[in-house]
């Protein structure tokens, strides 16, 4: 009788286990595989890739690129999400994990080849610097704000909000007003300004 | 008087002829200093100072141009500092770049797009980086068929045959008319832009201020300088174009880089003073012939009195470790980018910007001609007639103004642009009612001068290939491609074909390792996102792309982006953990339906016991 009531309780904890899931993992292997989790602790950031000006300058967009998958009629290439923020997050790392989580072509100029040091963004969903006339190509916003440097050089903190932005008219027409006074502040300072040739 | 009171009073006055020349030209050599206190010597040791910092900045104690510098062949700073070391004469690993660059234009012409889709200065920097380094833009490529001179500049088209330089913007034209000019290229019947059809493009750009912008109506440093770089050999024509000469725009614009220049004699462009604008202005300048360090449109007085010439404006931007910084505007935003820190444009556009001091101060070539240098009798031909030009006034006779303009003619039409005060005599010219001459410059293929050098494969080499490690990985890509070139160009000699072979092999073992590397990064990132998607199923994935991973060399898995490896490897922990997941609810099924069987037979067994021993009891 007792070996029979022990046989069940370890039925019954065994069955227990079975129901909950078996998952032991190593602490590390844990955090890896839950990295990018949001939780209830977790910092997070929120970025958005969009492209709306090529919908008003359709005729200057390079004609193999005028199709929907390339530039979706939303404008949106992502709609605004939240992604956890790592330590020492910058605007690029963010971008560069949204890109492969969302399975977005992304091409960059590394570090050390272009001008000032920074990760220069050349294309995002095949469209590039110049695909829509010659004053078109990437730029960033955080919280609104055009900052004058390159993302990889723009570290993140809680709450920030990044905004990738396709120009077709050198920000204007995305609302970076300091180009009126010439006075440049984008991620394009490389490619846009011509002395990177 | 006697006569040899005379020859007393004749000795004295030659005596005071001679102090006094000697102290004019004293005096005058004086003045002169003051205003070019710098010697070609001091301008080389600043520029020798930027390739002792890019040489640490790559990490090489011999060359610059070494495997760092090299994986960047075919972008920006790649090829900037082979142009740069190439017109400064100075001999690095050239070789090294041109193997390196001949094999990037081939794999890129082997996509769709070649170099690229829009930018067509892609074409334009390759060609002159490659002239630079002693090599031909026209005989690219494997079978030398790629010519990056008409594909980038004169049938620069797309795939409907509509032009396309300048669809990145005038930076198109201007650079595809440098090109254009570099060897005085000729343009072939049939092209779909002529020479004319480029230059008119630059100038029907120009704004109302006199000089160019990308955008806008307010000119820019840059782009003006480098618009005045393009039409620099176009200065001396007298062609018009919609009614206006050449000269007349290079003017405007240059009254205006003169106006907005500050008085500490750099720019301003894009938000603040820097260096790169001022170092265009001076190749523009350098490119006109026009002196720097005496050209007072171009000198500035600051607030303390001080004159300072272009030259005081780069040199502001020198760091102490011999670099060269973008601004000193420190930005309040932007913690991160220290005004003031030496960068690889500043430093790689100082670099030309000072060979073009030095080449203008030593008689050679603009920047952008890399014609053959000009013998001493045509440099002697072109400084007699400036002499000339500057002897004549509105008093000279027609005749006296004709014998000068004989004489400029009697330059050949492609060198004319050398003579830098043409413009005088040709006001003279029209004050004096003397027709000009149509220009006849002959182009040519750019072929001349431009044989490849015979080369000998030596035991140096030899040696180098054979100490080639028996497993390769694409940090050895430079060497091994310099080798291969260099044995398809040498002689014969006894192992020729052996060192080919191995060589062969070894090219191919590394084109191999980077299409290794590239198609990994492409497949992680199609196979392994999204994550949650992640499950047993994708274990012979996840371990396939793990394994090839991990088959690479240290420094070939380094090539490999970090966020890709960090994909992989959160991947291989996931089906790692899932297995051990499920060998363990294997484990725990086994178990349990043992268990479980046990508990029921004996459970069984028990009620049977019982019943025989109910059944015993009853029969008792």
């Amino acid at each position: 009788m007792k070996k029979d009531f022990v046989a069940v309780v370890v039925i019954v904890f065994l069955i227990v286990v079975l129901c909950c899931g078996t998952k032991i993992q190593s602490v590390d292997d844990y955090y890896l595989t839950h990295i990018d989790d949001i939780t209830e602790d977790s910092e997070t950031v929120f970025l958005s890739i969009e492209c709306s000006t090529i919908l008003n300058n359709w005729n200057d967009l390079d004609p193999a690129l005028r199709y929907e998958k390339y530039v979706p009629s939303s404008g949106f290439i992502l709609e605004q999400t939240e992604y956890v923020l790592r330590k020492g997050d910058t605007v690029y790392d963010i971008l560069s994990r949204a890109v492969r989580y969302n399975k977005i072509q992304m091409e960059y100029q590394g570090a050390n080849l272009s001008a000032y040091g920074s990760v220069y963004i050349r294309g995002i969903n095949y469209l590039y610097e110049f695909s829509c006339g010659p004053l078109s190509g990437w730029m960033y916003t955080v919280n609104g704000v055009f900052p004058n440097y390159g993302c990889s050089k723009y570290e993140l903190k809680d709450g920030d909000v990044i905004a990738w932005v396709y120009t077709c008219d050198l920000g204007r027409d995305v609302g970076c007003e300091w180009l009126e006074n010439n006075d440049i502040k984008a991620q394009s300072i490389f490619g846009l300004q011509g002395v990177g040739i | 008087m006697n006569k040899r009171s005379l020859k007393f009073l004749s000795v004295l006055l030659c005596g005071i002829i001679i102090v006094a020349t000697v102290f004019c030209t004293a005096t005058g050599t004086a003045f002169a200093q003051t205003n070019n206190s710098v010697s070609v010597e001091q301008i080389q040791e600043v520029a020798d100072g930027i390739i002792e910092w890019k040489k640490s900045d790559v990490g090489s104690k011999d060359c610059l141009i070494n495997d760092v510098l090299l994986r960047q062949a075919g972008s920006t700073p790649g090829d900037w500092y082979p142009i740069g070391l190439g017109r400064l004469g100075v001999a690095d690993n050239q070789s090294g770049y041109l193997a390196v660059i001949n094999d990037v234009v081939q794999k890129r012409y082997n996509t769709s797009d070649k170099l690229d889709r829009a930018k067509a200065t892609e074409w334009h920097r390759i060609s002159l980086a490659v002239l630079a380094s002693g090599g031909n833009p026209r005989r690219m490529g494997d079978n030398g068929n790629i010519d990056l001179i008409a594909d980038g500049t004169y049938n620069r088209v797309d795939e409907n045959g509509v032009g396309i330089l300048g669809r990145q913007g005038i930076n198109g034209f201007i650079w595809g008319l440098i090109t254009l000019d570099s060897m005085y290229y000729d343009v072939p019947q049939g092209a779909y832009y002529s020479r004319d059809d480029i230059i008119l493009q630059i100038l029907k750009l120009q704004l109302a201020d006199g000089g160019w912008a990308l955008t806008g109506t307010t000119s820019d440093p840059d782009i003006t300088a480098m618009a005045i770089q393009s039409l620099a050999p176009y200065y001396n024509s007298e062609k018009e174009y919609d009614g206006k000469k050449v000269r007349t725009v290079v003017d405007e614009a240059i009254e205006w880089l003169s106006s907005v220049q500050l008085s500490s004699g750099d720019f301003y462009s894009w938000g603040m003073a820097n260096c790169e604008s001022t170092v265009q202005v001076v190749v523009a300048l350098c490119s006109l012939g026009i002196d720097i360090f005496t050209d007072t449109r171009f000198i500035k007085t600051d607030g303390d009195g001080r004159q300072n010439t272009l030259y005081d404006g780069i040199m502001k931007y020198r760091t102490s470790s011999g670099g060269f910084t973008h601004s000193y505007v420190n930005d309040a935003d932007n913690p991160s980018a220290v005004a003031g820190e030496p960068n690889t444009m500043a430093s790689e556009q100082t670099l030309y910007g000072l060979t073009a001091i030095i080449r203008q101060q030593s008689g050679m070539r603009r920047l952008y001609d890399f014609r053959q240098e000009q013998s001493m009798q045509l440099q002697e031909q072109i400084k007699a007639v400036e002499l000339k030009i500057q002897s004549l006034t509105v008093t000279s006779s027609t005749q006296e103004i004709k014998d000068v303009y004989d004489e400029y003619l009697a330059i050949d039409g492609s060198e004319r642009s050398y003579v830098t005060n043409y413009s005088e005599l040709s006001d003279l010219l029209a004050f004096a009612g003397i027709d000009y001459e149509e220009e006849n410059i002959t182009y040519n293929s750019g072929d001349a001068g431009l044989v490849t050098p015979t080369e000998y494969f030596t035991a140096e080499d030899i040696a180098a290939a054979e100490t080639l490690p028996k497993t390769l990985t694409t940090a050895y890509r430079a060497e091994v491609l310099r080798l291969w070139q260099k044995i398809q160009n040498s002689v014969e000699f006894d192992r020729k074909q052996e060192m080919t072979i191995l060589l062969e092999k070894a090219k191919n073992e590394i084109d191999a390792l980077q299409d290794e590397i590239d198609s990994l990064q492409r497949e992680i990132k199609e196979e392994l996102y999204p994550f949650e998607n992640i499950g047993l199923d994708k274990r012979k994935t996840v371990y396939d792309l793990y394994n090839r991973f991990m088959a690479l060399s240290e420094y070939d898995r380094a090539q490999i982006e970090q966020a890709d490896i960090e994909g992989l490897m959160r991947c291989k922990t996931q089906v790692d953990n899932l297995r051990t997941a499920l060998i363990i609810g294997i484990v725990c099924a086994v178990v349990v339906i043992g268990l479980t069987v046990f508990v029921v037979c004996h459970i069984r067994s028990m009620k049977k016991k019982k019943q025989a021993k109910v059944m015993q009891e009853s029969d008792e």
